[in-house]
């Protein structure tokens, strides 16, 4: 544990998979120097294989306290380098289209057009995933250099570039698979929470940028912040595959679905994305969380107050927010 | 002697040529004339007896690369390289390799010259994240006062200094001290040149001598991309001694080199008493079933000198590898391993076993 932790809450109801954030994130820290495949930020479509392609099954993180071993993703095959376009050929006559040169096999939300489930049942949702500065992070315990470290001001983990030197035990180690493996600098890179906007008082890239507003982030012992509140007191966000051990500090507001369609065309009782799926990802407590959302959604329906939905919905942009040090903390 | 007049004659010519090596040939020159004569020294022919000394040529200059037919007179000696199993990552089970090294100095540079077989050839990728590049480092230990460091990157107090090569990535000049602490060292990086050959590599490395230290206690370590070789997943070598027979050498280091380089322990004796202290509990012994709380100690001879065996026997904390269970808990530096205060007779006796144990190297 870190003297304090910066944490992030995405609600899943309210992305809408327009990849700003995905962007904010590439235009700000992965353009150029072989970071072109990196996404620190992305958003993938589950069901599904996500980015770096099943990246579920790469194994890492913990097992009864010893790292579990993990395999390293491959450029072309599970990350998917970003294919180059031969643009001369605009300037050619003829009817040929422009395509990439190099058949793609794989990139980030690839398989944003498939989802499970038969129509009129069939449900997809997006999943935003970003390094999730782990409290107790697999990555930092891989590296036989001690070159992870996180900060004891805000827990950000990140990667110290002079110490790297391109192991990768930390990629194999990270169950996420968000550690990236710059092969022009032949060293390993990754998400740094915006540090440098962090200490200036500002969100993340991805945060900021967000038109769903759909993105806290407060320090989690910040009584007042949207962390703690939704964490905390409402449950209703939750930690992506906690069982993987790292204790992560982005967490997710399940999303709630309409009902499913029976044979006669009525809607029947149960969410067209089955809760089975959603434990899977966010553990046992996804369905008290989905019961408080749907109870307070209700409560907004009929007129009454729902402080639980004033959060959420953030009638204020700055409100979602707190990067100043809370005053019972100073 | 013929030989000797040779390189006085090439030596001469190129005094003549380049007024500012004078100085330092000259000074090579009176040492062969002034020194004892170092193989009448014992300490000397003991440390050769044991296999420890590494012939350093001169030659008025340094080949230009690893096809310089100047290297066919320079004989090749042979380096026994072993899987690095005492910490993790390392690599679990596999072969020793011969390497051959050839090493050739005009009295300020040196020259070496390393072959060793490598399956496929496994270069450095920049479009490729999962892929590991064929490595060699040669190992310097540029502080020349006993005991030798560990063979795996020094220690605190005892640093070294590494000529590194990646295949596709060129190569580095770095220094350690202590696992973790590699770093470059700011010297410019060695010359090299290397070519595949059918069955492995052949890497020529050439700059300054990173030390003046006659001998200088070297080692070699080569890493296999194809195996993910990268960091502790290597095969390395025991310290070896780089010795110009043309320079004096400090007799004293000599000796105390000799003290480290035997046990004169009886090898039976160690291993009953190493059966009756229970070592197996924690470390992996050849025929044992494999402990890990301790370093596995199936190639102890061959990756340590006998001199690092007795220290870490009296002196479990002398040294201790970074490993969470080679740690007593919330010590810091203090080995798990207890003290175990035994006569000096027994401390030789379990010694000279660990140094037989070679990982079923002839």
């Amino acid at each position: 544990m870190t003297a304090r932790q910066l944490a992030m809450v995405i609600d899943l109801n309210k992305c809408i998979g327009c990849q700003t954030c995905t962007l904010a994130c590439k235009s700000q820290w992965t353009d150029h120097g072989g970071r072109e495949f990196m996404y620190w930020n992305h958003v993938e479509t589950r069901p599904g294989l996500g980015f770096p392609k099943d990246w579920e099954q790469a194994g890492g993180g913990w097992d009864n306290g010893q790292l579990r071993p993990g395999r390293l993703p491959r450029l072309q095959e599970d990350y998917g380098y970003p294919a180059e376009f031969g643009y001369q050929a605009l300037f050619e006559a003829g009817e040929k289209p422009l395509r990439p040169l190099q058949e793609m096999q794989w990139g980030p939300n690839w398989d944003e057009d498939q989802g499970a489930g038969e129509f009129p049942n069939a449900y997809f949702f997006y999943l935003p995933r970003l390094c999730n500065h782990c409290t107790n992070p697999a990555c930092r315990a891989a590296c036989p250099r001690q070159a992870i470290y996180k900060r004891e001001e805000d827990g950000i983990v990140l990667i110290d570039q002079e110490r790297c030197r391109g192991y990768r035990y930390c990629v194999a180690a990270c169950p996420y698979k968000k550690i990236y493996f710059n092969p022009l600098a032949g060293k390993s890179e990754k998400c740094i929470f915006c540090y440098p906007r962090v200490e200036k008082g500002l969100p993340q890239a991805c945060a900021y940028q967000c038109v769903g507003r759909a993105r806290h982030v407060a320090f989690l012992d910040d009584r007042d912040g949207a962390v703690h509140r939704l964490v905390n007191e409402w449950k209703v966000a939750l930690p992506l595959h906690a069982e993987y051990g790292t204790q992560p500090n982005v967490y997710y507001v399940p999303p709630l679905s309409p009902p499913q369609i029976g044979p006669d065309g009525r809607p029947l009782d149960a969410p067209r994305v089955p809760e089975e799926y959603l434990a899977q990802l966010f553990g046992p407590d996804v369905g008290k969380a989905l019961d408080t959302l749907r109870a307070e959604m209700a409560k907004k329906n009929r007129g009454e107050n729902s402080a639980l939905m004033d959060l959420l919905i953030a009638y204020r942009h700055g409100d979602m927010f707190r990067l100043d040090r809370p005053r019972e903390v100073v | 002697m013929n030989g000797e007049k040779l390189f006085n004659a090439k030596a001469q010519r190129r005094k003549g040529r380049k007024g500012f090596l004078v100085g330092s040939m000259v000074g090579v020159l009176l040492s062969g004339c002034t020194a004892p004569r170092l193989p009448d020294d014992p300490a000397l022919a003991a440390l050769r007896a044991d296999g420890r000394v590494l012939e350093l040529e001169q030659r008025w200059r340094l080949p230009a690369g690893s096809d310089d037919a100047a290297w066919a007179q320079v004989p090749p000696q042979r380096v026994i390289l072993h899987p690095q199993n005492a910490i993790a990552p390392g690599l679990d089970g596999g072969d020793a390799i011969t390497a051959e090294l050839r090493a050739v100095s005009d009295g300020e540079g040196l020259a070496l010259r390393l072959a060793w077989p490598d399956a496929g050839e496994d270069r450095y990728s920049t479009t490729h994240t999962d892929r590991f590049a064929d490595a060699v480092a040669v190992q310097f230990a540029i502080d020349g006062a006993p005991p030798l460091p560990y063979v795996g990157m020094g220690e605190p107090q005892r640093p070294v200094r590494l000529w590194f090569w990646r295949a596709g990535r060129g190569a580095e000049n770095l220094a350690a001290h202590g696992f973790g602490t590699l770093a470059a060292n700011g010297d410019t990086p060695p010359a090299v040149e290397a070519r595949r050959t059918a069955d492995g590599w052949v890497v020529t490395l050439r700059g300054p001598l990173p030390a003046t230290a006659n001998p200088l206690p070297l080692s070699v370590a080569v890493w296999d991309g194809a195996g993910a070789g990268r960091d502790g997943r290597k095969r390395l070598s025991a310290w070896q001694l780089l010795l110009d027979p043309r320079r004096t050498a400090d007799r004293a280091r000599l000796t105390a080199l000799a003290q480290e380089s035997r046990s004169h322990g009886a090898a039976q004796n160690g291993a009953r008493l190493v059966r009756e202290h229970g070592c197996i509990a924690c470390h992996r012994l050849p025929g044992q079933a494999a402990a890990d709380i301790g370093p596995d100690l199936t190639r102890a001879g061959a990756l340590h000198w006998p001199g690092y065996l007795r220290r870490s026997i009296a002196e479990p904390s002398a040294f201790v590898l970074p490993r969470a269970t080679y740690h007593a808990p919330g010590s810091g530096q203090t080995s798990l391993m207890p003290k175990l205060n035994l006569p000096p007779a027994a401390v030789e006796a379990i010694t000279a076993y660990l140094a037989t144990l070679r990982g079923g190297e002839e």
